[in-house]
């Protein structure tokens, strides 16, 4: 019965671990290989939970007469003791229950905004700057944030928006915002992309106003100005947040070998993530194959 | 980059300069304050299509027009979207801010930070 639950596992503590080195990657990289890890991770996870279930509920007698077929696709395991299968089926629901509420409360907004010009200025003084997807998608800012910036500084806080938008950085945060929600265990993965995304298009707008130096001020003063307007700080994660982001600007020392390693590091754990998915894929195939009728 | 493409980005960049500004802007202003080099002409260019496409209004001012900005319907909307999200506390909804909230340290932290980059300038 472990061997069954070995595999999710090890993908989720595999997947847990590589965030911990996401700051070793280039952010563009960094997204999508957590993004994906995180993903392929609650999969196993959840597989593993299911086939606990189908031990379980296989092996209850009135139920085995049925479905001696399904039996037989679990048949090398052992019958699942009821507690395990239990519980099993209370961590699905309670995913399945979580998804779905979150599915229902997610505001939509994407397509509220009509026309095409890139830029949509709330009339209001409180600083506000944030990127809005859709087709097209437009970037929002206040005219409060607005004067809180210089003309050089306004050009980064396009450019870092814009880059949001063109590198589609919301697909990746929803990704890792489903799995957070459906498997709570992984939500710190989910944290890391944010700030990833963030390190992104703050490297995007570097490049776009071709001075980092700039870019971090930049970031610095909106931060600023946010705080003073919005009163009571709320506590952000410590050493994710905007001062690491502009400490990374203005830190230019090459990384480049270690970022070599740290490469080699990821595609082990890529490929543990799925090794892990695979030995329990053959379950799904033999269900697949039963449903087709070979 | 495409020319069009470049067209929308210093649309967006002349626009948040009239949005930044108290009063009304010549070309010559819009040009002082975008950080950027661009033409003279250019920032003509771009600040009538922004009065054509109603995003801008304008004034004579001695030869020239001066421009302020025009509240639109995305404008609108966009504050009534607002007060939704200020609303909620869906966090994936706020996605992609700009910048997020900052604890007491974190503020302490970036306003160092701030003085060391004057400094060095």
């Amino acid at each position: 019965m472990i061997l069954l639950v070995v595999p999710g596992v090890t993908a989720v503590a595999a997947s847990l671990a590589a965030a911990l080195l996401h700051r070793r990657l280039r952010p563009a990289v960094a997204v999508p290989v957590l993004t994906m890890l995180s993903a392929m991770s609650a999969l196993a996870l959840l597989w593993s939970f299911a086939l606990l279930v189908v031990g379980f509920v296989g092996h209850i007698a009135w139920i085995s007469e049925h479905a001696a077929w399904c039996l037989a696709l679990a048949h090398a395991h052992d019958a699942v003791p009821p507690a395990a299968g239990i519980a099993a089926i209370v961590m699905l629901a309670a995913s399945a229950f979580a998804v779905v509420r979150h599915e229902r409360r997610r505001l939509r907004l994407d397509a509220a905004i009509e026309g095409d010009d890139e830029l949509v200025v709330l009339p209001s003084d409180d600083p506000i700057a944030y990127a809005l997807p859709g087709r097209p998608g437009h970037i929002v800012v206040s005219v409060g944030m607005l004067r809180a910036l210089d003309g050089a500084e306004r050009r980064v806080l396009l450019a870092h928006e814009r880059a949001h938008l063109h590198h589609r950085h919301h697909r990746y945060l929803r990704v890792a915002e489903l799995v957070a929600v459906a498997v709570p265990l992984l939500r710190p993965i989910r944290d890391r992309v944010r700030f990833a995304t963030e390190r992104w298009a703050d490297e995007v707008a570097a490049d776009a106003v071709g001075d980092r130096t700039l870019t971090a001020r930049a970031i610095a003063r909106a931060a600023l100005a946010t705080n003073s307007a919005t009163g009571t700080p709320v506590l952000a994660m410590a050493a994710l947040g905007v001062p690491a982001r502009v400490d990374a600007l203005l830190d230019e020392s090459p990384v480049g070998r270690r970022r070599l390693t740290t490469l080699t590091c990821i595609t082990l754990i890529a490929l543990v993530t799925v090794t892990g998915s695979t030995v329990q894929f053959h379950h799904l195939l033999a269900f697949a194959a039963r449903l087709c009728g070979t | 980059m495409s020319g069009r493409r470049a067209m929308g980005e210093l649309e967006s960049e002349v626009l948040t300069i009239l949005w930044a500004a108290e009063d009304a802007l010549t070309p010559a202003e819009v040009l002082e304050g975008i950080g950027a080099d661009i033409a003279y002409t250019t920032a003509m260019t771009v600040l009538s299509r922004l009065w054509k496409k109603g995003l801008a209004e304008r004034e004579r001012r001695g030869r020239a027009y001066a421009y302020r900005p025009k509240v639109t319907e995305a404008e609108l909307t966009a504050r009534r979207m607002q007060a939704t999200l200020s609303k909620t506390n869906d966090r994936e909804a706020a996605l992609a801010r700009f910048v997020g909230r900052l604890s007491t340290e974190e503020e302490g932290a970036l306003r160092r930070l701030l003085d060391q980059m004057d400094k060095r300038e």
